[in-house]
């Protein structure tokens, strides 16, 4: 229980008086703004073998690791703004939630300067959030949307939160309609679970967002040179590679060089930078007593992640405190899938270890294929003031040969046609 | 065609009653005396005190007045002028300040504190009961559109 602990200090620490003090002299009463937020989430799931995961980066969540798992959703997040004149602002930003490393060791999320050029006109340096969906300006914070988690279909698309650079924001007033046109430019460096890494470079984002009334619509363009560099592969590349010196020494020269082929390939895919580049539409209409939002999204690459396309569509109606919603949302990869070594001709013996590495290759190969679809039926309460309570119901539909957003996936995984899931959250901010 | 022109008339009165104004408690949208704003249409009342912008639409610098959290007056005068619940608010505030975009507007505790500050600076505008209106108070004309 060490994470939760932390997770409490931090909370305590975010609630002591002298944070909601600041908050609530507002600007006008000081420079600096102190604000925070945070949520406390149990997730249950009977998927086998495999976790239900909130981000790729969480090394277990609920499934197979535990029933019940707590840091799918909890987080907690403190904010300190400064206004050092009318034009030049910082902001910092520091969230404790469930990392690659099984701890819950606060990091820094956003770090960066904010140049106001015009009243219309920015420019930001520093750590700030990587923005490639509607939503994800405030991705951390439960208590700006309805959900427990935003959609794992299309936010999984490109699970990063921030990154490193430069971003630039202009807004443009026409009669009622607003548009806000933001770029930016940078890179950003991920861990996973077991010494590997994910990294984004060249990292471009650009996007219009149209506000009119209560209406909301938004195109966006990602492009960037990722790496996506998974030690654990690394035995199963290699045992294609040794696999083939061996059935060529025991005289299957053709078995032996396709199986050094696919050792090749594989590791070369796995370790080397490629493209990526993905185009998302977000429309959202918010008249207030009830509302719809939904996105698409378009991923291509030419490494080892498979091309994509992901959207969700999501109904919500306000009656007094609560808001029941309902969700449908899909992921469909392209099919990378590859038959492996040919075990024609081969010994038992041989055919036998052939198949268990074409096993793990298939697996392997689904991890970069992520195909589901999912409906969820949900409620927020907003029981006070700055906390709501929210009850939420997952069904996932896992396609053949694809791990899907699940995490944590064990030897012998085979995908269970469905997984349900149960989660329940309380979100604050101050 | 009859079918046609039954749903045309039924969109007809639900455009209707989404764009009926909204009934609100007996509150006013107020500047100073010596403000030159004299009417603002409900979604230039809302982008200020939304923060989506810093000017009147004479190009004059606008400072909103806002009242605090959970008073009666702050839900009526958001519902209102934009149809948004205080929970709606607050989540919205939410957005902008978890994305370092900007600070929800300076909140004074009622509405005579409101009026103390709008007749200091002419730059304001802020809501206040009607009783409470006098001659150092401009009531802005608020159209629905």
């Amino acid at each position: 229980m060490p994470c939760v602990m932390n997770a409490m200090v931090l909370v305590a620490i975010l609630g002591s008086p002298v944070g909601v003090r600041a908050a609530d002299e507002g600007p006008a009463a000081s420079m600096f703004s102190l604000h925070g937020f945070g949520t406390v989430g149990e997730v249950y799931s009977d998927a086998h073998d495999a976790d239900f995961v909130g981000s790729p980066f969480q090394p277990n969540g609920a499934g197979y690791s535990q029933a019940w798992a707590p840091g799918v959703d909890s987080k907690a997040g403190l904010q300190l703004g400064a206004q050092f004149t009318e034009k030049l602002s910082a902001i910092v930003q520091v969230v404790s939630q469930h990392d690659y490393d099984n701890t819950w060791r606060p990091q820094i999320e956003w770090a960066n300067l904010n140049y106001q050029l015009t009243p219309d006109l920015s420019i930001r340096a520093g750590r700030s959030v990587a923005a490639p969906f509607l939503l994800s300006d405030t991705s951390l914070v439960g208590y700006t949307y309805p959900w427990i988690r935003l959609p794992i279909e299309l936010y999984g698309e490109l699970p990063v939160s921030n990154q490193d650079g430069l971003a630039v924001n202009y807004h443009l007033h026409s009669g009622a309609v607003k548009q806000t046109f933001s770029v930016s430019y940078g890179q950003t460096n991920l861990d996973i679970k077991g010494g590997g890494k994910v990294s984004a470079r060249k990292f471009l984002e650009t996007s219009d967002a149209v506000e009119w009334d209560s209406l909301t619509f938004r195109i966006g363009y990602t492009s960037l040179r990722a790496t996506t560099d998974i030690p654990a592969l690394d035995p199963l590349f290699a045992g294609f590679t040794q696999f083939g010196a061996q059935v060529s020494s025991l005289g299957f020269p053709a078995t032996g060089a396709q199986a050094s082929a696919l050792g090749a390939t594989y590791s070369r895919q796995e370790s080397f930078p490629y493209a990526f580049s993905m185009a998302t539409v977000g429309v959202s209409y918010d008249p207030g007593d009830w509302l719809l939002t939904t996105e698409w999204a378009k991923t291509a690459s030419d490494g080892i992640l498979e091309r994509s396309s992901a959207w969700y569509l999501m109904a919500g109606r306000r009656v007094g405190k609560f808001t029941p919603y309902v969700t449908v949302g899909q992921v469909e990869s392209g099919s990378n899938a590859n038959s492996g070594i040919g075990t024609a001709g081969l010994p038992a013996p041989l055919a036998a270890a052939a198949a268990t590495l074409n096993g793990g290759l298939a697996v392997a190969l689904g991890e970069f294929a992520p195909s589901q679809s999912s409906a969820t039926v949900g409620l927020r309460w907003d029981a006070m003031k700055d906390i709501d309570f929210k009850l939420q119901y997952d069904r996932v539909r896992l396609d053949a040969n694809s791990i899907g957003r699940l995490g944590n996936e064990q030897p012998g995984f085979r995908a269970a046609p469905n997984v349900n899931t149960v989660s329940v959250a309380m979100d604050f901010v101050f | 065609m009859r079918h046609l022109s039954h749903i045309t008339s039924g969109i007809a009165v639900l455009v209707f009653l989404a764009a009926s104004p909204q009934l609100h408690a007996d509150e006013v949208a107020v500047v100073s005396a010596k403000s030159t704003v004299t009417t603002l249409s409900r979604s230039q009342v809302a982008d200020i005190f939304f923060g989506k912008t810093t000017r009147f639409p004479d190009g004059s610098q606008a400072v909103p007045i806002d009242q605090s959290e959970g008073t009666l007056a702050r839900d009526d005068f958001y519902v209102w002028i934009a149809g948004k619940s205080a929970a709606q608010m607050k989540a919205y505030w939410s957005k902008i300040i978890f994305t370092g975009r900007g600070q929800p507007p300076k909140a004074v505790a009622n509405s005579s504190e409101t009026k103390r500050l709008i007749v200091a600076n002419p730059n304001t505008i802020g809501y206040i009961e009607s009783k409470l209106v006098d001659d150092t108070l401009r009531v802005v004309t608020v159209t629905p559109q």
